[in-house]
């Protein structure tokens, strides 16, 4: 029976072979893979590599005398990359905590420096942490907080009325100057794949924040779990600099 | 045995019946503990830990605080160990980021670590112990001595509260739970008598054709498994045999609880496969399966219970109740504003009834005026002639004002038809509402003077939409000489769970654990390619209703069912 298929020549064992063919086909194969296949399908561990965080350490604490420096390090962001990118941005509207509907344009236009991250509420790992790290950075920002805008979008904006992301952002004590948005599903996905954050599945996420000097500047890209520390001098590096009109 | 992680679920509004339950089935079940400690629920280091864990909350009632990346102070909800551990205690994963297990059986054993770096040997984390473990939560710092991920809160807690907290992880484990050994896996699915039997059939028969495909593919795995390398053996450990077993629910939804306990305490079940019963009130079966700490997944029910906080209870649309918000969201949208509605629906039919008095709550601080008109009750008015209080009567009375009306009809096809056709089509009523899901018949029962200003309210996808929608699950039934065109909906619906819980289950490396049952299914909506009669289907952690979203369309001139608004969320107004 099984002779009659057109196999490629290599030589399976018979029970292999059995386990090629009953595949679940009802089960996991019409599931589309998720991005997370390798990881969600090992047992669950402690870290994968205990030393991952150990490694591209973007922070300058980890001092050769200091015998819990690496400790300490560890305890801070796990590093994280920086790039700056132009990012075109579709003409689409978007509605705030208060369900008012905006052009994203104008919600973006402003010449005040910007950050940006992304989450959703019902998001239970990193999504408390950043939105801990914007409410921490705002709390450092103090009367300057009014120079800056800060802006969440949520990527699950079907769950996500405007009172949901209000009860959200009491929840964080967001101030005046951090809006969250929401929108239809459509047109938030744009959104997401226009500053190229959008993976799919929204468990998929990842710890992205942006950032814009004014609206004439490149969108700097955090990729991974940055401290308020870490945002706070980016912050920093990109006010001297336009101040110093570079 | 049940898993011994205490009370009831936070939020479970518990009837006198359900709390007989629960103790019935504790009792049934001999587990180490009573599931509901008498007096404070919180007397014990277990409980005190479990409300620490599942709830973030100090045995002295405040909220948990814990400090993320070094300085990021999180508080309560934000730092929940069941946020991102899960309730099972099985671990999540998001991104790239993985969230492990923390079940007492896996802290308290080594653990074998996946190399990402072949051809070095996986590694082994040490086995925690109370101190380490304890460290482990206030200083962040590993068995093996190195720092645990950033992500991880390290919390300041007392001597004391952690060692509730220890205690309870230490009896929170991976073991599986009733309904399933090592070689079968035992489902229910729930059939009220109320229910025709035709449509009960026709759901069944989808039931009956994927159990026998699935079991015919399943053969080897389970002795496979024990063979197998110990990197393979999570996938091949997942496999079960499928037993189906039909839960008939006979006479008063009073009734059934106890039922349903005489059919689980005959058979236990892992979990619960939807059910049938479109104009079902489901809250009874609901109410069963969170004292029961059963999955109960997504029933064909038009009248699911909207309480969020229930874990076990799974839906895929909020029914009658979407209807609903759907016409109180589109009034404000119409151009010609209506300031006054009158809706007409149906005391004997749950459905119907549902449907008015949800939309009566909707309306209330609305400003919009509300009358609601019966069907067949007032029929005692004294002294009034048959024509005036006739349904058709009665209802243009209701209309009888100056200002710009809607009529909201929660009627079937045919009463509904007949009673516009009785009403004179008035300037002042701008728009019929009718009920897509209540309708069930043609649109030409609509008589044409009313039908420019008729809307349906649909909480699936268009008729014309349904057979791309479908394509995978007609094709299939076909195949297995299933198929049953006059119950699209319901065999959507079985096709649908059956192809999410079998997805979920074969992810699960080997854990059969309801609660991680339910955490994967939330991850793995999302993936859903088959989504049924939904255009979107979509779960997160917390999240029990899988589509959220309404459209309003009206019939076309040629006679097709054409959308007038977007597929959206009419909470998001």
């Amino acid at each position: 029976m099984f002779q009659s298929l057109a196999l490629d020549q290599h030589r399976l064992s018979i029970p292999l072979f059995m386990l090629l063919l009953s595949a679940p086909v009802l089960a996991a194969a019409d599931s589309r893979p998720s991005h997370d296949h390798s990881r969600g399908k090992e047992p669950a561990t402690a870290e994968h590599d205990p030393h991952a965080q150990h490694h591209d350490m973007a922070t300058a604490t980890a001092g050769a005398d200091d015998p819990h420096a690496h400790h300490r390090a560890a305890m801070h962001a796990s590093g994280y990359q920086r790039s700056e990118h132009d990012y075109p941005l579709p003409g689409v509207t978007v509605m705030d905590m208060n369900g008012v509907r905006t052009p994203l344009a104008e919600v973006v236009s402003s010449d005040k420096p910007i950050f940006v991250n992304f989450i959703f509420t019902t998001c239970t790992t990193i999504c408390p942490v950043m939105t801990g790290v914007f409410a921490k950075l705002q709390d450092a920002l103090g009367d300057e907080r009014d120079d800056v805008r800060m802006l969440s979008f949520s990527i699950d904006p079907d769950y996500d009325t405007p009172a949901r992301l209000r009860a959200y952002a009491e929840l964080f004590g967001a101030e005046s100057q951090w809006d969250f948005y929401t929108g239809r599903l459509e047109d938030i996905i744009r959104v997401e794949k226009a500053f190229d954050v959008y993976r799919g599945n929204k468990m998929n996420h990842e710890p992205t924040t942006l950032l814009r000097a004014g609206p004439d500047a490149p969108w700097v890209r955090i990729d991974g779990l940055a401290s308020a520390d870490d945002l706070l001098r980016e912050y920093r590096k990109l006010t001297t600099a336009k101040a110093s009109g570079h | 045995m049940l898993r011994v992680d205490g009370g009831v679920p936070a939020g479970t509004a518990l009837t006198a019946a359900g709390r007989w339950l629960l103790w019935a089935l504790a009792l049934s079940a001999a587990t180490a503990q009573p599931a509901l400690g008498g007096g404070d629920a919180a007397s014990t280091p277990v409980e005190r830990g479990r409300r620490m864990y599942q709830q973030g909350i100090l045995p002295s009632g405040d909220a948990m605080t814990g400090v993320v990346l070094g300085q990021v102070e999180l508080s309560g909800q934000q730092v929940i160990c069941s946020y991102c551990h899960r309730r099972s205690g099985l671990g999540a994963s998001e991104g790239q980021d993985v969230v492990p297990a923390v079940t007492g059986d896996i802290l308290y054993a080594p653990l074998r670590l996946p190399t990402s770096k072949p051809p070095l040997p996986p590694a082994l984390r040490p086995a925690y112990d109370d101190a380490s473990l304890k460290r482990a939560i206030r200083d962040g710092i590993g068995a093996d001595g190195e720092p645990l991920s950033a992500l991880m809160p390290r919390y300041a807690l007392s001597e004391s509260d952690l060692g509730d907290l220890v205690a309870y992880l230490r009896v929170l484990d991976s073991r599986p739970d009733p309904g399933v050994d090592d070689t079968e896996i035992n489902f229910a699915t729930i059939v009220p008598d109320s229910v025709d039997a035709g449509a009960a059939e026709a759901y069944l028969a989808v039931f009956d054709a994927f159990l026998q495909q699935k079991n015919a593919e399943t053969r080897n795995e389970p002795r496979r498994a024990a063979q197998a390398p110990w990197h393979r053996a999570w996938s091949l450990e997942a496999y079960r045999r499928w037993r189906l077993h039909r839960w008939d629910l006979q006479g008063p939804p009073s009734t059934w609880q106890a039922q349903l306990l005489r059919h689980y305490r005959e058979q236990p079940v892992f979990a619960v496969l939807g059910g049938v019963g479109p104009g079902v009130d489901w809250r009874p079966i609901h109410e069963f399966c969170d004292a029961a700490r059963l999955p109960c997944l997504f029933p064909t029910t038009d009248l699911p219970v909207a309480d969020e906080t229930s874990f076990y209870n799974l839906y895929l649309s909020r029914g009658m109740a979407l209807e609903a918000d759907a016409v109180a969201a589109n009034l404000p949208q119409n151009d010609l504003r209506p300031t006054q509605v009158v809706q007409v629906y149906d005391p004997a039919d749950d459905r119907s009834r549902v449907a008015a008095s949800h939309l009566e709550k909707s309306l209330s601080s609305s400003g919009i005026g509300l009358r609601a008109v019966p069907v067949g009750a007032g029929a005692a008015a004294t002294g009034a002639s048959a024509a005036a209080t006739g349904l058709g009567g009665r209802v243009a009375a209701a209309l009888a004002t100056d200002a710009p009306t809607a009529l909201v009809l929660w009627l079937a096809a045919q009463p509904a038809g007949k009673l516009l056709r009785q009403l004179p089509p008035v300037p002042r009523v701008v728009a019929v509402y009718l009920s897509g899901t209540l309708w069930e018949g043609s649109w030409d029962h609509i008589p044409e003077q009313w039908r420019p200003r008729s809307r349906f309210v649909w909480t699936r996808a268009l008729p014309a939409e349904l057979p791309q929608l479908l394509r995978r699950s007609t094709g299939w039934l076909r195949a297995k000489k299933s198929y049953d065109p006059a119950h699209q909906r319901l065999q959507a619906d079985a096709y649908f769970l059956l192809k999410i819980v079998g997805g979920a289950l074969s992810v699960n490396r080997g854990f059969f654990v309801r609660d991680f049952l339910i955490e994967r299914i939330e991850r793995d909506v999302d993936n859903a390619i088959y989504t049924g009669v939904y255009p979107r289907v979509s779960l997160a952690p917390g999240q029990r209703f899988v589509s959220r979203e309404a459209l309003i369309a009206k019939v076309t001139d040629s006679g097709a069912m054409a959308a007038v608004t977007e597929w959206s969320n009419p909470e998001r107004r």
